[in-house]
């Protein structure tokens, strides 16, 4: 008898392969400007891994999460975004 | 990453009956497109018996066929340097003569920047600006295991056999997605377009239009 259930979106993230680097690869550039978002937090809603979140005053970033699409800094010209380097990041077993 | 297909007539351009070496996962011998709506759906589908002999594309694991395909740029006199990034180019003149590495720099007559559609280099070379959300489709993929035989059964298909399907969706908003059979596993992904998704919610239960990783 085999048992299902749903898998989160963390469990399957988890599936990938992250090589994590001490110091995160992308960053808000000017944080006071999230005070007063242009984008409606497009950073939280489209990234696809919930690297972005709001905590009291300020976006945090989990960078570890981070499947390296782009998707935030096209949306948010505040976010300083470059690729991880030379080894680090997602690396994906299939792709 | 992609959905996706190995087109047999670009690619054998450089590497002839590259099918008979490369690791590929079925051949395709019918496209789907899928046209959807929240409890309906149109299917268009093509399936061609040429297709067995006269090869027409190929479903493939990036993972696994990349490595092949940079095999053969090494035999060929290339040299592949892995774990390195390039973070700028370097121009001289006007002219793009190399890019900058964090292990040193590396000329070159030509430059090619095959970092895809949100190329950073490109950006940073100025030869484009950012796109703008709304001429960006972001798409997510999962692969799903699926035992052979059980794959073959579904889309009925003979053993080496393919199905590459697109679906094009409405409701809310405009999505789209693939579907692929690969040897063992289904390549399943959903887009949608990223103006759309600035509008969508992530909270829990969220029926709006939402991430596409909500969906998948």
């Amino acid at each position: 008898m085999t048992q299902q259930r749903t898998l989160t979106i963390e469990d399957k993230l988890y599936r990938n392969r992250y090589k994590v680097d001490e110091d995160s690869h992308l960053w808000i550039k000017d944080p006071k400007m999230c005070l007063k978002c242009p984008f409606n937090f497009a950073c939280i809603r489209v990234c696809p891994t919930d690297v972005f979140k709001w905590e009291e005053n300020k976006i945090t970033i989990t960078y570890d999460a981070c499947v390296e699409c782009g998707a935030c800094r096209i949306v948010c010209y505040d976010i300083g975004w470059k690729n991880p380097k030379g080894g680090f990041g997602i690396s994906y077993k299939y792709g | 990453m992609f959905g996706g297909v190995i087109f047999r007539h670009h690619t054998e351009q450089i590497a002839p009956e590259f099918w008979k070496t490369a690791p590929i996962e079925r051949h395709v011998v019918e496209y789907q497109y899928w046209f959807l709506s929240k409890d309906s759906h149109l299917l268009l589908s093509h399936r061609n018996q040429r297709f067995n002999s006269k090869y027409n594309a190929f479903t493939v694991h990036r993972a696994k066929f990349d490595p092949w395909f940079a095999k053969l740029a090494e035999d060929a006199g290339a040299t592949i340097i892995n774990r390195t990034t390039a973070d700028n180019v370097i121009k001289e003149n006007g002219k793009i003569v190399g890019v900058k590495t964090e292990r040193g720099d590396i000329f070159g007559e030509v430059t090619i920047a095959a970092d895809g559609v949100n190329s950073l280099l490109s950006k940073q070379a100025g030869l484009k600006e950012e796109l703008p959300p709304d001429a960006v489709v972001l798409a997510v993929k999962e692969v799903i295991g699926l035992p052979k035989q059980k794959i073959e059964e579904r889309f009925n298909l003979g053993p080496d056999e393919g199905v590459a399907a697109m679906l094009i969706g409405w409701g809310p908003g405009m999505h789209a997605g693939f579907m692929y059979t690969n040897r063992d596993t289904v390549s399943l992904g959903i887009a949608i377009n990223l103006h759309v998704a600035c509008r969508g919610r992530r909270d829990q239960g969220s029926k709006g239009q939402g991430n596409p990783i909500d969906t998948l």
